[in-house]
């Protein structure tokens, strides 16, 4: 790697050798630079910086003449210190690494692009192309648990985890990666979200591993009853089968309605209201219609809207 | 931010005048930035976003040079029929879209090599329906709506298999009956928008459980009125959009306390330059202040123009090549 500006904010953080022209630079004497034709009278022009246009015109010559050599290579990774979404510049860079190889230092450049970037789209794609032109995920998975380190959420981290799950058949460890997270966290809706993902592609939701999550999900609401991402799990576990086949479940609720969840867990009367709707019973659909008003009028006022409507249709149900 | 002398006054209502002026501001201003050459991949957005939200006021009439934005718009087009994000950029859907909607609005959608444009956007389908972004092959919701609206607005919906793209946005559904970017993936209220707005444009939104979907929108909106992405996140104005546009596709927006929206998104305004950010007291940018102000469109804000939920388009602009 020759040159890396890092841009953070509005300041450069030179890390090498400050940039120097491509016109200045004799390996690149017999280039000629393309201007941007931006027409007679440019509309929305922007005015570049005087290092970013020179960047820029040398990258624009090389593309058109297709040429694909290390000194190349040097152009394109200039043009992505510069603005790292530029994805014609990721592009060419991979079109260059499939003619000159060198893949191993492509992974060590884009896994610097990524932890800087973590939330641009062109360096996560290009981090996927390149372990995929490796195939070799050795070390995927720690790397994206680091990136995941810093900002647990990351969707672009979990996408491209999921990728490599799916990619390399790499499931064996994953489930204790989440719980992991949980435990850190354990209101990562990410992490719940994995959970589901790992289990539907692995084991399957087989009545046995029904049982034992909600065992798991139980335990965790244990931990906070207002946990929207948990109760959401939970509730999905009765939508791959169902609440008569998880009566737990509904226990589980009506034994809570005795605690201090009764007067502060909104979720409890949601799930309450889920169980009973599906189950048909007149007079738990009158005790979820009751449910409904301690929801919209206080507990989850918020939402008032969405109850009243809610109610209404339970109502027409009695009828 | 420095608040000036008005810091102490209660600050209210919307700034209508402001945002116009900081639009056409970024639409004209030559400073020397790291946010120009930040975003100069992705202009072709940024033109949308910013003309969209003075369609929106109704200012689109305040921006000069509309056939010259046409004109760049129209260079953006490559050889093999899609658009770049600026000149001399690879084709994406993406910026295939943002191209077309601008040139809805600048009356230049003539100017378009049509069949290329089809033909480009039709090989981008994947045998199970999913449609990849450019070449390279990665596959997201956001793409399938991009493909979806863009062949809509151009009238060509037949060049692709709408069956196949139906079935692939409803694998993408979850356990929660909301979307996520693959299927499998963390239901997100943006790639939840892009799955709905196809099934809108495709009229098949009665094929998903709109009640379970719309509870999960609903539910977006948190104790200070704002909208989040995900359970458990912070809000963001531009979840003002991605969640009432699909609220409203599947007719649920009577589910949104919209007063508490409107005065949240009220509170995203800069009072001083102009803009809407992405929270309170944040710096402004393009993007959120289209969204906050096609939010405040759907939301019934007095004095905007009508937007349609499924494309982010004004009625009236969609009106001028009959949609």
């Amino acid at each position: 790697a020759n040159s890396s500006l890092f841009p953070k904010g509005d300041t450069m953080v030179e890390e090498m050798p400050p940039y120097v022209k491509f016109g200045k630079r004799e390996e690149f004497a017999d280039v000629v630079p393309v201007l941007q034709d931006d027409g007679p009278d440019p509309v929305c022009p922007i005015a570049y910086t005087d290092d970013y246009t020179d960047c820029m015109n040398y990258l624009r010559a090389f593309f058109l003449s297709k040429e694909l050599t290390p000194r190349a290579l040097i152009v394109t990774e200039e043009a992505v210190s510069f603005n790292p979404a530029n994805y014609t510049a990721w592009y060419y860079r991979r079109l260059i690494r499939n003619e000159v190889g060198g893949w191993d230092e492509e992974l060590e450049i884009i896994q610097d692009f990524v932890s800087e970037n973590a939330k641009n789209y062109q360096v996560w794609f290009h981090y996927r192309c390149v372990i995929e032109a490796l195939n070799d995920p050795t070390d995927c998975l720690n790397f994206i648990a680091e990136m995941l380190e810093k900002d647990a959420k990351n969707y672009h981290a979990w996408t491209i985890r999921q990728w490599a799950l799916k990619f390399f058949g790499l499931w064996d460890n994953e489930l204790e990666y989440v719980d992991k997270l949980l435990n850190l966290d354990v209101r990562n809706n990410s992490a719940w979200n994995q959970r589901f993902f790992v289990i539907e592609s692995t084991t399957g939701y087989t009545n046995e591993v029904l049982k034992a999550e909600i065992i798991y999900t139980q335990e965790k609401l244990k931990r906070g009853s207002n946990n929207t991402s948990a109760w959401n799990y939970l509730r999905g576990l009765a939508k791959v089968s169902s609440y008569n086949e998880l009566p737990e479940i509904e226990e589980f609720c009506v034994e809570k309605l005795e605690s201090t969840w009764g007067i502060t867990c909104g979720q409890l009367y949601v799930t309450l209201i889920d169980i009973y709707t599906k189950s048909g019973d007149h007079e738990k659909l009158a005790t979820a219609i009751e449910y409904c008003e301690k929801l919209q009028s206080g507990l989850d006022d918020i939402h008032k809207k969405y109850w009243i409507y809610r109610k209404t249709t339970l109502e027409k149900l009695i009828a | 931010k420095i608040m000036s002398e008005t810091e102490d006054q209660q600050l209210e209502g919307f700034v209508g005048d402001l945002h116009r002026d900081f639009i056409l501001k970024k639409a004209i201003e030559k400073k020397e930035r790291f946010e120009y050459w930040a975003t100069q991949h992705m202009r072709v957005s940024g033109i949308y976003w910013g003309m969209t939200a003075l369609d929106t006021l109704n200012h689109l009439s305040d921006m000069e040079d509309l056939s010259k934005v046409a004109q760049f718009v129209l260079s953006c087009q490559n050889e093999d029929g899609g658009f770049g994000g600026n000149v001399g950029l690879d084709s994406h859907l993406l910026y295939t879209l943002s191209a077309i909607q601008v040139l809805y609005m600048v009356d230049g959608v003539d100017g378009i090599n049509l069949d290329g444009l089809v033909e480009w956007v039709a090989s981008l389908q994947n045998d199970d329906g999913s449609f990849s972004g450019d070449k390279w092959g990665e596959t997201d919701t956001r793409f399938s709506y991009c493909a979806v609206s863009s062949l809509s607005l151009l009238k060509r919906i037949d060049a692709i298999n709408t069956e196949k793209a139906i079935d692939f946005i409803l694998r993408c559904q979850n356990f929660d009956g909301a979307f996520g970017v693959n299927p499998g993936a963390e239901s997100h209220a943006g790639q939840t928008f892009c799955c709905i707005g196809t099934l809108a444009i495709l009229d098949a939104t009665d094929q998903i459980d709109v009640d379970n979907l719309g509870w999960w929108l609903s539910e977006r909106q948190v104790n200070d009125g704002g909208l989040n992405g995900r359970p458990e996140k912070l809000a963001d104005v531009c979840y003002s959009w991605w969640v009432l546009s699909s609220l409203a596709c599947i007719g649920k927006l009577h589910w949104i306390d919209k007063q508490k929206l409107i005065d949240w998104i009220h509170k995203c305004q800069d009072y001083e330059t102009g803009g809407i950010s992405d929270k309170p007291q944040n710096v402004s940018d393009i993007y959120h202040t289209c969204f906050g102000i096609t939010g405040l469109s759907l939301l019934g804000e007095e004095g905007f123009a009508q937007v349609n939920p499924k494309y982010c388009m004004t009625n009236n602009t969609l009106a001028k090549y009959g949609l």
